[in-house]
């Protein structure tokens, strides 16, 4: 009986066992199949994910670079828009990985739209909103069919406040032409209505337009004005910065600490001029003289030449704002009227000589009246300063300078040192109250015959470059560019205007 | 209650079974699991792999759209350094390795304002700039190649965008509508998956990222 039970037993287990690894593995793949298509579709979606929010980042920051396309703010505000959904598309096309997208419009605003107080703060903000119904390909099995995954971004573009410094020494007549396209396309860069960009112009003197939200058009019709034939004079550096600087940080202009603050300095030469008050530092002040008023002065290095003036604020200033006034026109107009100086060209030119002549009572110790190449020996030392407070010989100098040695490599250095200083100074945040203004200061050289000093360039930028021993990363860092040709103007140009509105977001 | 002795049979049926249980077992797993898990870790590591390749082309594309020195530089020396520090996946460093980051900058001249005289390129899509990091021999950009000898070695800027028509990068237009004078910022990555290739089945292998800034 017990040996029937077990053969029973034994014959009915038999064929239940011989399925279980079938059934085992069935089972097994099952769950396999399972997780792993939970992975695959976890993964993709991941994946989706990522590309999603990099397609709406990139679309943020694209939008917002764009921000400055477009004469009013309603415009500019559309193009970014525009823009944004173009990133947003190239990057996540239209159904990318079966994926049904949904861009919300770009959302353009002066304030961020997180902050509920609303405070414009010199901030433009783009926020891009997206989803995507990406689908599923194994969890289907259990019903889900579809995913829906959103993202945000958000880019912000700092209102910018850019003084653009150019030269037109008389070094400029063969490459103004190419300047004038490059400055313009420069000056377009930027946003009207938000960005506020001046102009100054240098020789040996300066003309100024001045920062305002609607002065792109005046500085573009400023610059236009340059051409071969207006030109000319010398080259002095540390007086348009100063000038630049000084209208960044003027409250009646600028004075916008919020604002990306930037100088933008354009040369094609080694300054060679530098205004000073040289007639504080006569030898023979009793007998060289003008009426007791204090006279300040241009000075050249090479040639050997001086030309003094008064001190009318701002000194030395064309009351023209043309941007192509004739450098010769070193005493204002408002001198001019009244003094009856010589005329040359439309402009009035008073030499050293015609004005001593005219104006001082005692004038016979005074060499320069005769020929304005000798006043080095009417003066004891260069100035130690020069009109805007820019040391001409400090105590880390860029150039060795002898102050009581008054030759032209002397004075030539000294204007080197000058300019060194303004820059410096402007970056320790000499002006603006109550927030000083520390603007960023980009170069550009041209080589038009003279070959630029780099080292130099470097340091007015304070460029992150070996060569450049003064950089300090604790300063804004300034780029500067070289052009070897005419041709590389554009290009130059394009790499500051890049560097600027990098810098705005 | 004397016990029934089992009939003698020769091997025993459990053991038998056992056997065959042990020979079934090993082919499944052999035939199915192996091959099964194989695939799924290829697939994962290919999954993780693209990830982060289109992880560090979004960082790098998104750092150099904003400006952040990747040249030469001795700054830029750093920053590279440090942009592949963020991929450890993908074992490379700035000038070898197995994956490839290709960085443009690149301008769309449609007019003589944006190309000004002497102008090549009017019309056409230029780099201004390329930077190509990692194992430049695994993969060139889709978009072009600058030539060594059109763009400066340190910055990688061109030196003559206007009239050199060798840094034409036209096709960029396929992918994103330009303006004139619009200017993009791209990155291309590609990540060498050559130790999973499968003969005949994955080829080239590889993971390529791009994006448009």
């Amino acid at each position: 009986m017990q040996s029937k039970l077990k053969r029973a037993n034994s014959t009915t287990s038999r064929p239940k066992r011989r399925g279980v690894i079938l059934v085992f593995t069935a089972l097994a793949l099952l769950a396999l199949i399972g997780l792993v298509g939970l992975a695959v579709d976890m993964g993709v979606a991941y994946f989706l994910q990522a590309r999603l929010s990099q397609a709406a980042d990139a679309a943020a920051l694209a939008g917002a670079r764009s921000l400055s396309r477009g004469a009013d703010l309603s415009t500019q505000a559309s193009n970014a828009q525009a823009v944004a959904t173009r990133y947003f598309n190239a990057n996540f096309p239209s159904g990318f990985w079966g994926c049904t997208t949904s861009l919300q419009t770009p959302l353009v605003t002066a304030y961020n739209p997180s902050d509920s107080t609303h405070t414009d703060n010199k901030v433009r903000y783009v926020t891009i909103r997206a989803s995507a119904t990406a689908p599923l390909y194994f969890m289907r099995a259990l019903g889900l069919n579809t995913t829906t995954i959103g993202t945000s971004a958000q880019a912000a573009r700092r209102d910018a406040n850019i003084m653009i410094i150019l030269d037109r020494s008389g070094s400029m007549s063969a490459a103004v032409s190419q300047l004038v396209t490059s400055a313009n396309w420069f000056v377009n860069q930027f946003a009207p209505g938000r960005d506020k960009v001046g102009l100054v112009t240098f020789g040996g003197s300066y003309s100024l337009v001045k920062p305002t939200l609607t002065s792109i058009p005046s500085v573009t019709a400023a610059i236009n004005t340059l051409t071969s034939s207006t030109v000319a004079g010398t080259t002095n550096h540390s007086q348009p910065l100063w000038v630049a600087y000084q209208a960044l940080a003027d409250p009646l202009i600028t004075n916008e600490p919020g604002a990306l603050n930037a100088i933008v300095f354009f040369t094609d030469g080694q300054p060679n001029t530098i205004l000073a008050d040289f007639y504080a530092y006569r030898k023979n002040p009793s007998t060289c003289d003008k009426n007791g008023t204090t006279m300040i002065g241009y000075a050249l290095g090479s040639p050997v030449t001086a030309f003094f003036g008064t001190s009318l604020a701002p000194p030395y200033q064309p009351t023209s704002t043309s941007a192509g006034t004739t450098p010769s026109a070193y005493v204002s107009t408002a001198y001019d009227s009244t003094d009856s100086c010589p005329a040359s060209g439309t402009y009035s030119y008073c030499t050293a000589s015609s004005l001593i002549s005219q104006y001082s009572t005692n004038y016979s110790g005074c060499s320069f009246v005769a020929n304005s190449a000798n006043f080095t020996s009417d003066i004891t030392q260069i100035p130690p300063t020069d009109y805007y407070g820019n040391q001409t010989n400090p105590a880390s100098p860029y150039k060795t300078v002898t102050l009581t040695s008054v030759t032209g490599a002397n004075i030539t250095n000294a204007a080197f040192n000058a300019a060194d200083q303004a820059a410096q100074r402007m970056r320790a945040g000499a002006l603006g109250s109550p927030t000083p203004i520390v603007p960023v200061v980009d170069t550009i050289a041209l080589n038009t015959g003279q070959t630029p000093d780099d080292v130099y360039m470097k340091r007015l930028a304070n460029a992150n470059d070996t060569a450049n021993t003064i950089y300090d990363s604790t300063k804004p860092t300034g780029m500067y560019v070289y052009a070897s040709t005419t041709a590389d103007l554009q290009s130059a140009f394009i790499q500051i205007a890049s560097q600027i509105l990098h810098l705005s977001m | 209650m004397k016990a029934i002795p089992r009939p003698n049979r020769g091997m025993p049926d459990r053991v038998k079974r056992r056997g065959s249980i042990l020979v079934e077992a090993a082919l499944v797993i052999s035939l199915i699991f192996v091959p099964m898990a194989l695939a799924v870790i290829v697939v994962g590591l290919n999954m993780v792999r693209a990830i982060a390749t289109n992880q560090l082309n979004r960082d790098a594309g998104h750092i150099f759209a904003r400006g952040v020195d990747l040249t030469g530089s001795a700054n830029g020396l750093v920053n590279r350094g440090i942009l592949f520090q963020m991929a450890p996946a993908l074992r490379t460093t700035t000038t070898s390795g197995t994956a490839v980051l290709i960085l443009s900058w690149v301008e769309y001249l449609n007019s003589s304002t944006s190309c000004p005289s002497p102008c090549s390129n009017l019309g056409h899509v230029v780099f201004l700039q390329q930077i190509v990091l990692g194992n430049s021999a695994l993969r060139a950009s889709s978009f072009g190649t600058v030539p060594s000898g059109s763009k400066d070695a340190t910055t990688n800027k061109v030196t003559s965008p206007f009239s050199d028509t060798s840094v034409r990068a036209d096709g960029i237009l396929t992918y994103l509508t330009m303006s004139d004078g619009d200017t993009s910022y791209v990155s291309e990555a590609y990540f060498s998956s050559s130790d999973l290739a499968i003969a005949g089945i994955r080829s080239p292998p590889g993971t390529y990222a791009r994006a448009f800034f």
